[in-house]
C-alpha cells in the first residue's frame, strides 16, 4: 500500500492559471482527505489532474512511483475518478454497467483472479449492499441509488485512490449521511480517498484530512478542527462565522455575515 | 458492513447468485433475438430476391440457386445479375451504414447522430458530383467506377480533414460534431455551385445518384462492400466493450482504463471505411444509419457486444424491406431505395417508440 502526495502542482485552463502550486503532504492508504474551498477555487482541476485528464506541471507520486506522466488509461486499476455529474444508464442496468467496467478494468490485472467476471461484479455489488436495485435500469435510480450505481462501477478493479468529485452535492442530508459511512468503510479496506465537499460539517465529520482551496492554492491543510477557524472562514470564504465543535465532536458554523474584509471591499 | 469490503468474496451469497443467473438469462434472450433478427434478414434477402417485375416464381429462383443450369438465359440474368447482387448490396449497405451509425452515435455521444452527421455522404455526393460534371474517366476503369472512386476518395479526404481540425482544438466530441457540420454545409454549397455551372443532363445525374439506388449493384461492387463490411465489422465488435464503457460518460470509460481518444479515432476511421464503400456504389441513403440502431437498441439494449451485431442486421432487415417495397408499390418504376427507405422505416420506427412508451 502507497501513499498519495502533491509537489508543486501547476496548470491551466484555456491559457488562465487554475492551480498555482498546490502541495498535499502523504495520503496514507485508508485516510479520506476532503477538499473544500470557494467555487472557482480549483477543486475538480485537483482531481482531474491527479486522475491525469488534463497536463500538469509538478511530481504526483503513488508510493515511490511518479505518476504525472502517465495517461488518465494507464492509472486504470491505480486511480478511479467519480464525476460530479450523476451516471446516466440510457439503457443499462447496475449490474451491466458494473460488468463493462469491469470488462476494460480487468485487462489491468487489478481485479480478482480466479472468478468469472460476472461473479466479480456481483460480489462488488453484493458488498455494497446493492443487490435490490443490480437489476434496474440506472435511469430509474433516484439520485442516491445513482450514486451508489457510479461507487459500484468507480471501484471495479479495486483502486488504490478513489477521488469523488461532490458526491454529495445532489443528495438529501441523509443519502449524504449514507453515502459518506460507505465511502468510509471503502476507505477501512485500505483505499486513499480525496473527495470534494462543500458541506464543511460534513466534511469535518467524514475526513481525517480537510485541504482548503483557495485561488489555485492551499490556504490551510490537516485535521478538520485544527482546519476550520473562523479565519480560516473569513479568509478564504469571505464570511464572518462562529466556528463550534459540540461535545460530540460536531462542527457547528454560525454564519454571522460577510467578512470584515469582504465589507470594505463592498463598502469601497 | 464495516470492514468486510477489505476481503474478495470467493463465494457469492444469494443475491449475488440471483444476479448473475438473472443476468446470463439476459444473455441467453439477446443471442434468441440476434439469431431471429439473422433469420428475418436471410427471410428478406429471399423475399427480395424473389419480387421484381418479370415473374421468377419462389419454386423457380430456388431451384436456380441451388442448380443455376435449371433456368433459361434471361432467367439467370435476371437472378444472377441483377436480383441476387442487388439483393446482397441492400443487406451490406444496410449493415454498414447501421454499424456506422451506431458507432457514430456512441463516440459523439449523440442520439441524433448518423454515420452522414459529419460530412462522409455529402463528400461522397460532392466527389461523385464532380466525376460526373467534369465526365473524367480513370483510364481502363471505366465512367462508373470513376464516379464511386472519387465519391470514395473525397469522403476518406472529408474525415481525414476532419481529423486534422479536431486535433487543432482537444478533440472532444462537441468541436468533432461542430466542425463536422461546417463541412456538411461547405460541401453541399460545392455541389450547388457545381450544378448551377453544370448541363442540365449532369445535373439530372447528380441529383439522382444522391437519391441512392441498388440497380447500381453489380458482382464487382457487391465483393468490395462483403471485404469491407468483413473486415471492419468484427473491428467494431471487438471495441464494444469499450464503446458501452464510453456510453457510461468519457470521464468514467478514461478512469476505466478506456484511451477514448484512440477509440474516437479508430471508430471515425471504422465509420467512414464503412460508409464510404457503401455510399460511393449505392449514393446516399440517409435515415439507416440513424434509425437502424435505435430499433436494435429497443429491441436488444445497450450492451454494445449486443448492439453492433443487432444494429448490423436491423439496417440490413431495413434496406432490404424498403427495396421489397419500392418494388411492389411501384412496380417498373425502379424507384430510388433511399426514398422508400425513409418512407417505409419511419412508420416503424414511430410505432417502435409508441410501444416502448406504453410499456414503461
Amino acid at each position: 500500500m502507497s501513499a498519495l502526495s502533491l509537489q508543486d502542482i501547476h496548470a491551466s485552463y484555456a491559457g488562465k492559471s487554475v492551480l498555482d502550486g498546490v502541495s498535499l503532504s502523504e495520503i496514507a492508504p485508508g485516510q479520506i482527505l476532503a477538499l473544500t474551498g470557494p467555487n472557482a477555487a480549483g477543486k475538480s482541476t485537483v482531481l482531474k489532474a491527479i486522475a491525469g485528464f488534463l497536463p500538469v506541471r509538478g511530481k504526483i507520486m503513488l508510493g515511490t512511483e511518479d505518476i504525472t506522466g502517465l495517461k488518465p488509461f494507464q492509472r486504470a486499476g491505480k486511480i478511479s475518478y467519480m464525476p460530479q455529474a450523476l451516471p446516466r444508464g440510457v439503457g443499462l442496468n447496475v449490474f451491466e454497467s458494473v460488468l463493462s467496467a469491469l470488462r476494460i478494468a480487468s485487462k489491468y490485472g487489478t481485479a480478482v483472479s480466479g472468478l468469472s467476471l460476472e461473479r466479480q461484479a456481483a460480489a462488488l455489488i453484493e458488498k455494497l449492499e446493492l443487490g435490490e436495485i443490480a437489476l434496474s435500469h440506472i435511469d430509474t435510480l433516484s439520485g442516491g441509488q445513482k450514486q451508489m450505481a457510479a461507487l459500484a462501477q468507480a471501484l471495479v478493479g479495486n483502486p488504490s485512490v478513489l477521488l469523488l468529485d461532490e458526491p454529495t452535492s445532489a443528495l438529501d442530508l441523509r443519502h449524504q449521511d449514507e453515502f459518506m459511512r460507505v465511502i468510509r468503510s471503502v476507505a477501512s479496506s485500505g483505499t486513499i480517498v480525496v473527495v470534494i465537499l462543500h458541506e464543511l460539517a460534513l466534511a469535518a465529520r467524514m475526513s481525517d484530512r480537510i485541504a482548503v482551496l483557495s485561488k489555485g492554492r492551499i490556504d490551510a491543510e490537516g485535521p478538520p478542527a485544527e482546519v476550520l477557524s473562523r479565519e480560516v472562514l473569513a479568509r478564504v470564504w469571505g464570511i464572518d462565522a462562529e466556528v463550534t465543535f459540540n461535545e460530540r465532536g460536531s462542527l457547528m458554523i454560525d454564519v454571522l455575515g460577510p467578512s470584515r474584509d469582504m465589507l470594505r471591499k463592498e463598502i469601497r | 458492513m464495516n470492514g468486510h469490503l477489505a476481503q474478495p468474496a470467493r463465494m457469492l451469497g444469494e443475491n449475488g447468485e440471483r444476479i448473475v443467473a438473472s443476468h446470463r438469462r439476459l444473455s441467453v434472450r439477446r443471442t434468441v433475438l440476434l439469431i431471429c433478427l439473422l433469420t428475418a434478414a436471410v427471410v428478406l434477402l429471399f423475399a427480395d430476391i424473389i419480387t421484381g417485375p418479370s415473374g421468377l416464381s419462389a419454386t423457380d429462383v430456388l431451384t436456380g440457386l441451388i442448380d443455376p443450369a435449371s433456368l433459361d438465359r434471361i432467367e439467370a440474368v435476371i437472378l444472377y445479375d441483377v436480383r441476387l447482387p442487388a439483393a446482397l448490396m441492400a443487406l451490406l449497405v444496410g449493415a454498414a451504414l447501421a454499424t456506422a451509425g451506431v458507432e457514430m452515435q456512441t463516440v459523439l455521444d449523440n442520439p441524433l447522430a448518423s454515420p452522414f452527421t459529419l460530412g462522409v455522404s455529402s463528400a461522397a455526393a460532392l466527389g461523385a458530383a464532380v466525376a460526373i460534371v467534369t465526365g473524367a474517366s480513370i483510364p481502363f476503369l471505366g465512367a462508373g467506377w470513376f464516379v464511386s472512386a472519387n465519391a470514395f476518395v473525397f469522403s476518406i479526404g472529408s474525415v481525414a480533414l476532419l481529423q486534422i481540425l479536431t486535433r487543432l482544438r482537444d478533440g472532444g466530441s462537441e468541436h468533432l460534431i461542430l466542425f463536422g457540420i461546417a463541412l456538411v454545409f461547405s460541401f453541399n454549397a460545392a455541389i450547388s455551385l457545381l450544378q448551377f455551372y453544370a448541363s442540365a443532363q449532369s445535373v439530372q445525374q447528380v441529383v439522382f445518384w444522391m437519391m441512392g439506388n441498388l440497380q447500381r449493384a453489380d458482382w464487382t461492387n457487391v465483393a468490395v462492400l462483403a471485404v469491407v463490411t468483413a473486415v471492419v465489422l468484427p473491428m467494431s465488435w471487438m471495441a464494444s466493450s469499450q464503446l458501452t464503457a464510453l456510453h457510461l460518460g468519457e470521464e468514467r470509460a478514461m478512469s476505466f482504463g478506456v484511451d477514448v481518444k484512440r477509440l474516437r479515432l479508430m471508430s471515425l476511421i471504422r465509420v467512414s471505411l464503412l460508409t464510404a464503400t457503401a455510399v460511393a456504389f449505392v449514393g446516399t441513403i440517409g435515415f439507416i444509419g440513424l434509425v437502424g440502431p435505435h430499433i436494435a437498441r429497443m429491441i436488444i439494449g445497450e450492451d454494445h457486444r449486443f448492439l453492433i451485431p443487432a444494429s448490423a442486421l436491423s439496417g440490413g432487415i431495413l434496406l432490404l424491406a424498403a427495396s421489397i417495397a419500392a418494388k411492389l408499390l411501384v412496380p417498373d418504376a425502379n424507384l430510388p431505395v433511399g426514398i422508400v427507405a425513409a418512407l417505409v422505416g419511419v412508420p416503424v420506427f414511430v410505432a417502435l417508440i409508441l410501444r416502448q412508451g406504453t410499456r414503461r
